[in-house]
């Protein structure tokens, strides 16, 4: 980044190629991190619900049925699922139309 | 100092639903009065910048019962789990509609999206009238504070109610008439030309519809839950609450005749705020009724945070909810005005 920073400054960013790949590739690391951060603050808080307070076990809602449970985790897995596809295909087709034009011209999509 | 936390929690609900309300409203008359794609884009523009913002102040409603009441909180999120995914899903899928719909200029693309924008809200309309009747009919609540209910039994509000019976059904129909009149006063007062000559019909039928409605279900609450006449008896001061709601709803009627609509507007909101603490007023002290008997209700007392939290969490209730006042007032400010085609062209 600090090297992206520098050639920015002296604009040579946009003729360095190797470093503009790097770049695009590193794209999936935001995602990686975040996951990998809630991840490691939830896990490793186990079987603490509130650390040294509260436990897991005695956190969880007595009266809902296991069968419920299963449902609504299904049901957030399908809906993500769905979202991550749509986030994939926008994201594609953004790429697909390409930057906006010189002239000006904007390209759909943006604003309501 | 409990009596104080009902009021931030029921002060905030009812400023979530006047300020959500009305996008739940352009969302129920959104396939009807925006028939073109510009004046569709116009209706979502109309509501754009602000229906993100209106919704914190249902989160931040609930964080508050959760900090101030952590037992009721504890008990509704347990007691209506399955309903409450539903609203959280449907608020998904109503946010994802604004925000996807414009994204692809694809006619399928588009009109799915409409649709679902439109559904989602009817839909939330209805489910939180529907909870509103659950938490003033009460809920089977045990010894332990907890309760589960099935989405719908008999439909009758008995001790061992569904979440749907006739009353909170019944409360249902009325907190979408309410909406969409007051969605309909919004988008009428937010564009112009055929878009808001359509929601100025709207509003205005459906504004006839919203009195026998509210009638009934305010008969209905005396056979359902008939303790809520206690505290007005106590304090008929009370009374004042539901004629306030008469006058907002009279006021909706007369302005919207005349075409005055930003007084149409203020009106249907006075006519939400009026009905909400009508209810509020009924139910104190109680944050749950129990069906199964007036010593498992969950009360303000039993179910609050200890006196230290209370107090260590004022100061910082007073901080946090002066900057969200703040920004809420300034980005209604900031678009206020109606909104044209023109100014949306290029994107916003």
């Amino acid at each position: 980044m600090g090297t992206a920073a520098i050639l920015l400054w002296r604009g040579l960013l946009y003729r360095t190629r190797w470093l503009l790949w790097l770049i695009m590739l590193s794209a999936p690391f935001p995602y990686i991190a975040t996951t990998a951060g809630w991840m490691t603050a939830e896990l490793g808080r186990q079987p603490w619900l509130v650390y040294g307070l509260l436990r897991t076990a005695d956190g969880a809602s007595p009266l809902i049925h296991s069968g419920t449970a299963l449902f609504t985790l299904l049901g957030f897995l399908g809906l993500y699922l769905l979202l991550g596809l749509l986030f994939l295909f926008l994201v594609f087709e953004t790429i697909h139309r390409g930057p906006a034009m010189a002239d000006g011209h904007k390209p759909v999509g943006s604003g309501y | 100092m409990e009596t104080f936390w009902f009021m931030v929690v029921t002060v905030m609900l009812a400023i979530y639903v006047v300020l959500d309300g009305f996008d739940f409203g352009t969302g129920i008359i959104y396939l009807l009065t925006a028939r073109t794609d510009a004046e569709r884009r116009t209706a979502l523009a109309a509501i754009g910048p602000v229906w993100n913002g209106n919704e914190v102040w249902l989160i931040a409603a609930g964080a508050m019962l959760f900090f101030a009441f952590p037992k009721a909180y504890a008990a509704g999120f347990s007691g209506f789990y399955l309903a409450l995914i539903m609203v959280l899903w449907l608020l998904m899928f109503r946010g994802l509609s604004i925000e996807l719909r414009s994204h692809l200029d694809h006619r399928l693309w588009r009109t799915f999206w409409d649709v679902s924008f439109a559904g989602a809200s009817l839909l939330l309309a209805l489910v939180f009238g529907a909870a509103l009747g659950n938490l003033i009919r009460g809920v089977p609540l045990n010894a332990d504070g907890y309760f589960f209910t099935a989405l719908w039994t008999d439909f009758l509000p008995g001790p061992e109610p569904g979440i749907l019976d006739w009353y909170t059904v019944l409360m249902a129909l009325t907190s979408a008439a309410i909406l969409t009149v007051h969605g309909a006063n919004y988008l009428a007062m937010k564009t112009e030309g055929e878009l808001a000559r359509r929601a100025n019909r709207i509003g205005e039928k459906t504004a006839w519809a919203v009195l026998p409605l509210t009638l009934t279900t305010i008969v209905a609450v005396t056979f359902v839950q008939p303790s809520l006449r206690q505290n007005y008896n106590a304090h008929p001061i009370g009374y004042a609450l539901p004629l306030v709601a008469a006058f907002g709803l009279a006021g909706t009627i007369s302005f919207r005749r005349l075409e005055h609509h930003v007084k149409a507007f203020a009106s249907s909101s006075v006519l939400i705020l009026g009905l909400l603490g009508s209810a509020a007023w009924g139910v104190f002290p109680n944050l749950l009724i129990a069906t199964t008997g007036p010593a498992y209700s969950l009360t303000i007392y039993n179910a609050a945070a200890s006196p230290y939290g209370l107090r260590i969490g004022l100061v910082w209730f007073v901080i946090g909810i002066s900057l969200v006042f703040t920004y809420t007032v300034y980005v209604h400010h900031l678009f206020w005005g109606k909104v044209g085609l023109h100014l949306i062209e290029g994107g916003h």
